[in-house]
């Protein structure tokens, strides 16, 4: 099931066990399986200096178990592309609003007792990002990803385009994209094989609410 | 990088997505590499060495004379460049290749081969498409530029050629192929699960004659995989199931 947690309501016990959760799932895969030592922190949680209240994270998790997720933040605050990767953003300049948000750590664990498809997971936390997008009013989301996903999401049919070229880095090549965000890139998302996962988009706009609003409440009683 | 250059690749790639066929997708893409010195092109799957010389072609301008020779001469066995594209998932030139480690007889000749066909230098961007499958934009000329800001634009330029191409074959599908009597029969048999061990037996010929059938039924319609051919088979009512 799906979870969005942000500034509004992080401090929910059941949401900070969700993010101490993500940060050590994130940890096993960057740190030890990916080998990014610098990412590396003596207690073992992986986090940096864009996780803070003006992120927003997607989970995917099987009870309280994290078994994918995504982190966004609005451009128009210091993220990954603006500190880190600013050079690799040549055709004009980093999109800096508070209507295009960047997503980083888009993750999904690998081992652990669920038994969730993770292909599943994947292609739903990113139908998530395109139903966040659509609530939040967002333009774009912009991202730092390798080169070789780019021929899978146009593939896919999802209206990706690029900010830089690719660029060398010790794994492969690396590239800045924007991806707008509009009802067909959700619908491309899709793929014709699921409905909304995270808030009911199909519905008129005065109608929509957040899906996990209800079992929130719920857990308030 | 000055914005002319920006504009330029941005041009290139606006007028890649909204190619209206594979033929206009091949024009832009022949005008973008012809600025590096890049004369000859193909984007396909490799050639699998187990499976003989199919290569699902998206597009190309590629020299039909080299086609036949590498073909005939079985170049897919002994090609570095096909071996690089097991090593690497990443662009690479023919040059980094061929200045590599020594070079047995039969990789050598088809290097020199390449050459006299006006093939000096060669840039290879490999593509991992959706469900791991393989293609690879593969361009040539006899002195081309390929520095780095060259072949960053030219690995961005080759993705969208490629994207555009697959969605574009996809909509309008394969062209239908009119399978011979032999070919239908032996095709309708494999839509039944038989092996060609099997069809070969049922229709008195021999296993590999069976198997010939299918390669070339793949190879004329453009599909990678037996599935893929019968599925196309039955699509255009020369098979059913």
């Amino acid at each position: 099931m799906l979870h969005l947690i942000d500034a509004t309501n992080r401090h929910l016990p059941k949401n900070q066990k969700l993010l101490e959760e993500s940060f050590l799932v994130r940890h096993e895969l960057y740190v030890k399986g990916r080998g990014w030592k610098a990412l590396e922190k003596p207690d073992g949680r992986e986090i940096d200096q864009f996780d803070t209240d003006a992120a927003s994270y997607v989970f995917w998790a099987d009870g309280m178990e994290v078994v994918g997720g995504a982190r966004f933040v609005p451009t128009d605050k210091p993220h990954l592309m603006s500190e880190v990767f600013p050079h690799i953003v040549t055709f004009g300049s980093v999109p800096r609003s508070a209507n295009i948000w960047e997503i980083t750590r888009l993750f999904t664990s690998r081992g652990g007792k669920s038994a969730v498809n993770r292909r599943d997971v994947t292609s739903e936390v990113f139908c998530a990002m395109f139903e966040l997008g659509l609530v939040k009013n967002l333009e774009a989301i912009t991202v730092v990803c390798d080169t070789f996903f780019l021929p899978r999401l146009l593939e896919a049919e999802i209206d990706v385009k690029p900010l830089g070229l690719p660029t060398p880095y010790d794994e492969g090549t690396c590239i800045a994209c924007r991806l707008p965000v509009n009802l067909t890139q959700l619908s491309a998302a899709r793929g014709g094989k699921r409905g909304s996962v995270l808030f009911h988009i199909d519905a008129p706009v005065r109608n929509r609410q957040p899906a996990y609003a209800r079992s929130d409440a719920h857990a308030a009683h | 990088m000055t914005s002319a250059v920006a504009n330029n690749t941005l041009d290139t790639l606006e007028a890649l997505e909204r190619a209206p066929s594979i033929l206009k997708v091949k024009e832009v893409f022949r005008r973008a590499v012809e600025r590096f010195g890049f004369t000859s092109f193909l984007c396909s799957a490799p050639p699998r060495p187990e499976e003989g010389s199919v290569d699902p072609v998206l597009f190309d301008a590629w020299s039909r004379d080299w086609r036949q020779r590498y073909s005939k001469r079985r170049h897919y066995l002994h090609d570095p460049m096909l071996r690089e594209l097991q090593r690497t998932a990443d662009p690479f030139t023919w040059d980094a290749v061929a200045a590599r480690s020594p070079h047995s007889p039969d990789e050598q000749r088809v290097m020199d081969e390449a050459a006299d066909f006006g093939m000096r230098g060669g840039f290879v961007v490999p593509i991992y498409g959706v469900g791991g499958q393989l293609h690879a934009v593969t361009m040539t000329g006899l002195d081309p530029q390929t520095d780095s800001q060259a072949r960053a634009e030219l690995h961005l330029i080759s993705i969208y050629a490629y994207a555009r191409a697959k969605h574009l074959k996809k909509r309008h599908g394969v062209p239908p192929v009119t399978l011979r009597p032999r070919e239908q029969q032996v095709l309708q048999w494999a839509t039944s699960g038989k092996t060609d061990w099997e069809i070969g037996q049922i229709l008195g010929i021999s296993e590999s004659a069976a198997h010939k059938h299918i390669e070339n039924v793949k190879r004329r319609m453009g599909v990678g995989t037996r599935v893929q051919a019968i599925v196309e088979a039955i699509r255009q009512g020369q098979v059913y199931l």
